[in-house]
């Protein structure tokens, strides 16, 4: 039910210390080149799921949280695992299922030799953290991570405990038509900062995986291409990015176009603005800008914004997403 | 919003159909009514999207959640099944009853307005996009087909029933190098203690290919093909499907299924037609500013208050906004019942309070019916949620128009009709449908760079290409069509205002009623009555009184052709004094009148080819009872009785009040020049013994001079016929004779004629009508004076002609031997008929507009210069300034979105990804670097280097045609 992969546990090691910034004209390529390092070695052994791996990446450079929509089976794990392996970190699994605890997730206190107790930490102290069908564990497991999620750090018995740097939660639910799953409440979608619904894998993908060029065998094979430290120093040089008015502008507007529309039941908030600039200031770094433009914004928007307006399946949060794309102004000179 | 085009429209019929005040206050009560739904239904654009499928359902009814924003029913339709209605607003799910098989991405939606006040049901169909396709399977009791029987195994037990279809197997057998871990038969294996591995039957083919057979029943084929395709899945086989272009493997059933599906049927098409789509704002706007338009045009005369319209329109109003609150349970039943009752309210309403029942059908045609017809495109523009509802409003309201157009004689008419016709061309423009841009961005992806998020926003020229379009329409519709000709023959309209009774039995009557002649034989001019001042309207002509006679309209009149409108003629001449004949004639009651033909009065008998002329009459100003008309009317269309005199003309028994309305239809003879100057001498055709009556046309005054008698002699012993004799005699009139209405007055006891012709040698028309008549009797040539008026003004688009006072007329009237009586006059053209080319409304507006331009030509050229002056001057001075607070930038900005079609909500990386590819990496760098002068903190706009660099990229990246003119703008 739950498993640790204790293969490359290092916990002690990742805790984060101050990192110089170095000049920006050297900071430029370095975020690029984390991220296509990162993204190069995960698409070696996964098949398609370009989107997925894609906005994965620039989570792990922002700071943000992953919701997969999709059915089981089609590689999720695997790139949690990739992921982790190429950063150079930790990676756990936790399996979601109805009787699934909170300790079970963060960690409990037990008798350690005599009397005394002592912390052992749970699965969620890692790198990448893959929580697989969340959505069919109970509400209570589901709300111990919040603060996982938004200070990166645990409480139990009092006790304050901090969760490795950089720390990516990638959960996985199941489509709302299955029977047993709890849906997600929209604070607990909230705090994901996005969400991705990858469509189906095509055959030729199928064919790539079947004949073994891609697919979990390859996965001994990834090397680490940077290490938690550069990660935490890309997330650094990402919170450094220039956001201008127009663009926050742009997206204050896109906003209230979504709270505008007629299918949208829930009007998105203001973290979900927050999340949007975020993840666009990792796109920016990633392409070597030191500022945000316009076509940040609609490269993530899509996949920040479709999951908190209260539309199910996510896909369709996607859609109207782009709709608003098409129908807002774009600030121009 | 879509609503108020419609409702502006119909308001403007309102003001067309009638200027009375009631029509008036019930078109400031539906403003009111239109301005409540219009806010009420603010969000009436009609929008239905499929938000889930339930996919998964193999065989039955999947159900397809729809979302609609508007009270419709909404029922699906696939392949021609339609589904159980549903109803809105919100968030519906409908099962599909689909066909037998098939995939499916896009559904026809069937929605049908169930509001309360749309008493006309709207059905409307468009396609709706699958969020993912919709499969229909065959149904699984048809798969059947060739599936082995389950096999007994070593163990002796039936393994089949513990399997699924598809890993049916009948034998085990021991392990061999090579075998997959998966075909381990895991029961034997324990129980044996030895590794073993299902075994395929030896018969099995290790590879099937089915081929579809195109002249079976499709749907039988798609069966037959998924049964074996799932058959040869069953034993094991790689199942594979050819379809004559290449096999394709299947791998389990519900691929069978879909493929068969795919391949066996055509799949149903799927009709392309428009969706739903919100107006342009610009039309919102255009119509907004037309409604206000046309409220002030209603409100401005609407001072007069009545109480029944009033309460009529509130209770109107309140059962509207009760029924759309507060909807009763029953209305979703039947929404019939509903708009019924609400039609059948109003239209009493209105019918009883508009119909009078003295007018009779014009009275019902020109009323109740119009307002029914207008009342329900108001009540139809509530739920015009879409464009096919505007289009129907605005075909429909042109329908009215024109009706209210050949009802319409007043001036404003013209000006209202040219407002509206740009106004209806331009909107019927713009609600063409628009492509489905937000389909083909769906298509290309989400949130891709280099995906362009066209937006359907129209531009500036784009709009006035519309216009342009639009008013070229209309210049086309109205060079083409002909000027109107009024109401059929089958509503030939009446109506009476004020009517005085006649004093005296078939006598002349002044406006009041009163004999317009004393009984001392003197003319008693009424006071203050501008149409009695004239004193050809009595029994009797002084040809030494003149007139002094306003400016006032009088009458108007709808005809096809001008002619003289005739009131009444004179017989006999004293020398000074003209008279009707004595006998009245005889008094006819019946509706309408038919003048008895020619033969009964005499010297009508026509053999040249006649002409039907219709004239309604619209009285100004309280006239006589003269009816007047063009010679010879045959047919009169009036209220009360009318006595039909002798010579033709007509006297109605009461006078005409202002606001009368009577139609006179005459049979015109289409007689030209050549005609008549082909009937040669007509005093030799004048027959003996008077059996047409015509000796009395011959009668000359004894005091007739002989100086007279000898001009007369001399003018027409020259001429070749009658008509070119009494042409030299108007020539000879014109020439020495100078028209003067303050010509002195001929002494007492003097010939009139003589006085005229060699005397004063100046007078007004009733002299010099009355020489020419005197010099034709002395030739043997029936003739005698009509009294009436000239045809007046015509106006151009309404074809209606403005008579007024100071038109008032005598002319002369020879009797012809083939053509009958010939109106001639020789102070002023007298139409003929059979030379008149009625031409179009274009031919009409165009020559008026050519002549005041030619008549003003110094000042329409000093305007337009002033104006373009003004305007070129406006332009540069407004383009310096733009230039200077863009700057560079925006300049360089401001270009780029020219040259690479740039939307407002697309982006520069966006627009410059869909140049061509040879250009595409110069226009992505300029994007960038236009991107970076706005977004970037650090940028540096005044950097010589970077703006070289952008110009020297819009160069490259901008079409080479195109090229030297965006860098001329630039700089």
């Amino acid at each position: 039910m739950v498993r640790v992969n204790q293969r490359t546990s290092h916990l002690s090691l990742v805790r984060a210390r101050p990192v110089p910034i170095a000049s920006r004209k050297r900071d430029r390529p370095h975020a690029t080149r984390v991220h296509d390092a990162l993204v190069a070695a995960v698409s070696s052994v996964v098949a398609g799921n370009d989107d997925l791996i894609e906005m994965v990446a620039l989570s792990l450079l922002s700071g943000g949280h992953v919701l997969v929509e999709e059915a089981p089976g089609s590689g999720k794990t695997l790139i949690a695992q990739a992921f982790a392996q190429a950063l150079g970190g930790t990676s756990s699994r936790i399996q979601g299922t109805p009787d699934l605890l909170p300790s079970d997730v963060t960690g409990q206190m037990l008798p350690d030799g005599d009397d005394m107790l002592m912390f052992h930490p749970g699965p969620v102290f890692a790198n990448v953290v893959l929580f697989d069908e969340m959505n069919r564990c109970s509400p209570r497991t589901q709300s111990a991570l919040l603060e996982a999620t938004e200070e990166a750090s645990v409480t139990v018995d009092g006790d304050t405990h901090e969760l490795p740097d950089p720390f990516l939660l990638v959960a996985t639910q199941n489509p709302l038509t299955e029977a047993g799953t709890f849906p997600l409440p929209s604070a607990t979608l909230d705090r994901f900062s996005v969400a991705v619904s990858p469509p189906a894998s095509t055959r030729a993908e199928q064919i790539e995986v079947f004949v073994g060029r891609r697919g979990r065998h390859l996965l001994d094979t990834v090397a680490p291409v940077t290490d938690p430290v550069e990660v935490s120093l890309v997330n650094s040089i990402v919170d450094g990015v220039d956001v201008s008015d127009d663009v926050a502008g742009y997206v204050a507007d896109l906003l209230a176009h979504l709270a505008g529309m007629g299918e949208v039941t829930v009007p998105p908030s203001t973290r979900a603005g927050v999340a949007t600039v975020q993840l666009a200031r990792a796109a920016a770094a990633v392409a070597g800008r030191q500022y945000v433009t316009v076509d940040d914004v609609t490269r993530v928007a899509p996949f920040t914004l479709g999951h908190r307006l209260g539309a199910a399946p996510i896909s369709s949060g996607h859609t109207l997403v782009a709709d608003a794309l098409a129908a807002v102004p774009v600030p121009r000179r | 919003m879509l609503g108020v085009v419609t409702a502006a429209v119909t308001l403007f019929l309102l003001a067309q159909l009638t200027a009375a005040p009631l029509p008036l206050l019930m078109s400031v009560s539906l403003t009111a009514l239109t301005v409540f739904s219009t806010v009420v239904t603010a969000a009436t654009h009609l929008r239905v999207r499929v938000t889930a499928v339930a996919v998964g359902a193999v065989a039955g009814a999947p159900a397809v959640t729809v979302t609609v924003n508007v009270p419709v029913r909404v029922s699906l339709m696939v392949a021609g099944r339609r589904s159980v209605p549903a109803f809105g607003p919100g968030r519906v799910t409908i099962p599909v009853d689909g066909p037998p098989h098939g995939v499916f991405s896009e559904v026809s939606a069937t929605t049908t307005t169930t509001a309360p006040l749309s008493f006309l049901r709207f059905t409307r169909r468009m396609p709706v996009a699958l969020p993912e396709p919709l499969v229909f399977l065959p149904r699984r009791g048809t798969l059947t087909a060739s599936l082995l029987p389950p096999a007994d195994v070593s163990d002796g037990g039936a393994v089949s029933r513990s399997w699924e279809t598809g890993e049916h197997v009948d034998g085990v057998r021991p392990w061999r190098d090579g075998d997959s871990m998966r075909h381990v038969h895991w029961p034997t294996t324990l129980r044996s203690g030895t590794r073993t591995v299902r075994d395929r039957p030896a018969t099995a083919p290790a590879r099937v290919v089915v081929v579809p057979d195109r002249s079976a029943d499709p749907a039988a084929d798609a069966r037959r093909v998924t049964a074996e395709l799932c058959g040869a899945l069953a034993v094991g086989a790689a199942a594979f499907a050819d379809d004559g272009t290449g096999t394709e493997q299947v791998f389990d059933e519900r691929g069978a299924a879909r493929w068969a599906a795919e391949h066996c049927a055509p799949v149903a098409a799927v009709e392309s037609a428009e969706r739903a789509d919100p107006p342009p704002p610009v039309w919102t706007m255009a119509s907004a500013a037309l409604l206000c338009a046309m409220s002030v045009l209603i409100l401005r005369p609407a001072v007069e208050l009545s109480w029944p319209f009033t309460l009529m329109c509130v209770a109107a109003l309140a059962a509207a906004a009760v029924l759309r609150v507060r909807r009763p349970r029953w209305m979703d039943a039947s929404a019939t019942k509903t708009s019924l009752a609400v039609t059948a309210f109003l239209v009493f309403a209105g019918a009883i309070v508009t119909s009078d029942l003295d007018r009779g059908l014009d009275g019902v045609l020109r009323g109740p019916l119009a307002w029914v017809l207008v009342m329900l495109m108001v009540l139809h523009a509530f739920e015009a949620g879409d464009r096919r509802s505007v289009r129907f409003g605005l075909v429909t309201t042109l329908v009215v128009v024109g009706y209210a157009m050949s009802l319409r004689t007043d001036p404003a008419g013209t000006v209202q009709m040219c407002v509206f016709c740009v106004a209806w061309a331009c909107t019927l423009m713009a609600s063409r449908p628009r492509p489905a841009v937000r389909r083909a961005v769906r298509a290309a992806g989400v949130g891709r760079p280099g995906v362009s998020l066209v937006s359907g926003v129209r531009s500036r020229a784009r709009a006035g290409g519309v216009v342009v379009a639009g008013l070229a329409v209309i210049v086309g519709v109205l060079v083409s069509v002909p000027q109107p000709s009024g109401p059929s023959q089958l509503s030939l309209p009446r109506l009476t205002s004020l009517p005085s009774v006649t004093a005296q039995r078939g006598g002349v009557a002044r406006p009041d009623g009163q004999p317009a002649t004393g009984s001392d034989g003197t003319l008693r001019v009424a006071e203050g009555s501008a149409a009695g001042a004239y004193s050809g309207f009595a029994e009797q002509l002084d040809t030494s009184v003149r007139g002094d006679l306003p400016d006032t309209v009088l009458f108007r009149v709808r005809a096809t052709s001008p002619d003289f409108w005739r009131a009444q003629t004179f017989s006999t001449f004293d020398g000074r004094f003209w008279h009707v004949d004595d006998a009245a004639g005889l008094e006819v009651l019946s509706d309408p009148v038919y003048v008895s033909g020619s033969g009964l009065y005499g010297a009508t008998a026509v053999s040249a080819p006649t002409q039907r002329l219709q004239q309604t009459f619209f009285i100004a100003e309280p006239m006589s009872n003269l009816v007047l008309g063009a010679h010879r009317p045959t047919r009169l269309a009036a209220v009360g009785g009318v006595w039909v005199r002798p010579d033709g003309t007509l006297r109605s028994t009461s006078t005409f009040g202002a606001g009368s309305v009577y139609t006179v239809m005459s049979t015109r003879t289409l007689v030209t020049a050549e005609m008549l100057a082909a009937q040669g001498d007509v005093a030799l055709a004048v027959p003996a013994g008077d059996p047409l009556g015509l000796d009395r046309y011959l009668q000359v005054p004894e005091s007739t001079s002989q100086r007279t008698r000898d001009l007369a002699d001399q003018l027409f012993d020259a001429a070749p016929s009658t008509y070119d004799g009494i042409r030299a005699a108007e020539a000879w009139l014109r020439e020495n004779v100078t028209y003067d209405l303050h010509a002195p007055l001929p002494a007492g006891g003097a010939d009139a004629v003589d006085d005229l012709l060699f005397g004063s040698r100046r007078g007004f028309c009733e002299q010099i009508a009355s020489a020419l008549a005197v010099m034709l009797r002395t030739q043997g040539v029936p003739a005698r004076l009509a009294a009436g008026f000239i045809p007046g003004e015509r106006q151009a688009l309404s074809g209606v002609f403005e008579v007024r006072a100071s038109d008032a007329h005598a002319w002369v009237e020879v009797w012809f031997p083939e053509s009958g009586w010939q109106a001639f006059d020789p102070t002023a053209d007298v139409p003929l008929a059979g030379e008149f080319d009625p031409g179009t409304i274009g031919s009409q507006l165009a020559d008026q507009l050519s002549g005041w331009v030619s008549a003003n030509s110094s000042l329409v050229v000093a305007v337009l210069g002033v104006a373009g002056f003004g305007a070129a001057a406006a332009g540069l001075v407004r383009r310096v300034v733009r230039r200077r607070r863009r700057g560079f930038w925006g300049r360089a900005q401001d270009r780029f979105c020219v040259v690479f079609d740039a939307g407002p909500s697309v982006s520069n990386t966006a627009a410059a990804g869909s140049a061509p590819p040879e250009r595409r990496g110069a226009a992505l760098e300029l994007a960038g670097l236009l991107d970076a002068a706005v977004f970037d903190p650090s940028f540096d706009e005044t950097d010589p280097v970077l703006r070289e660099r952008a110009v020297s990229l819009l160069a490259a990246s901008a079409p080479p045609a195109r090229a030297a003119g965006v860098l001329r703008r630039l700089r």
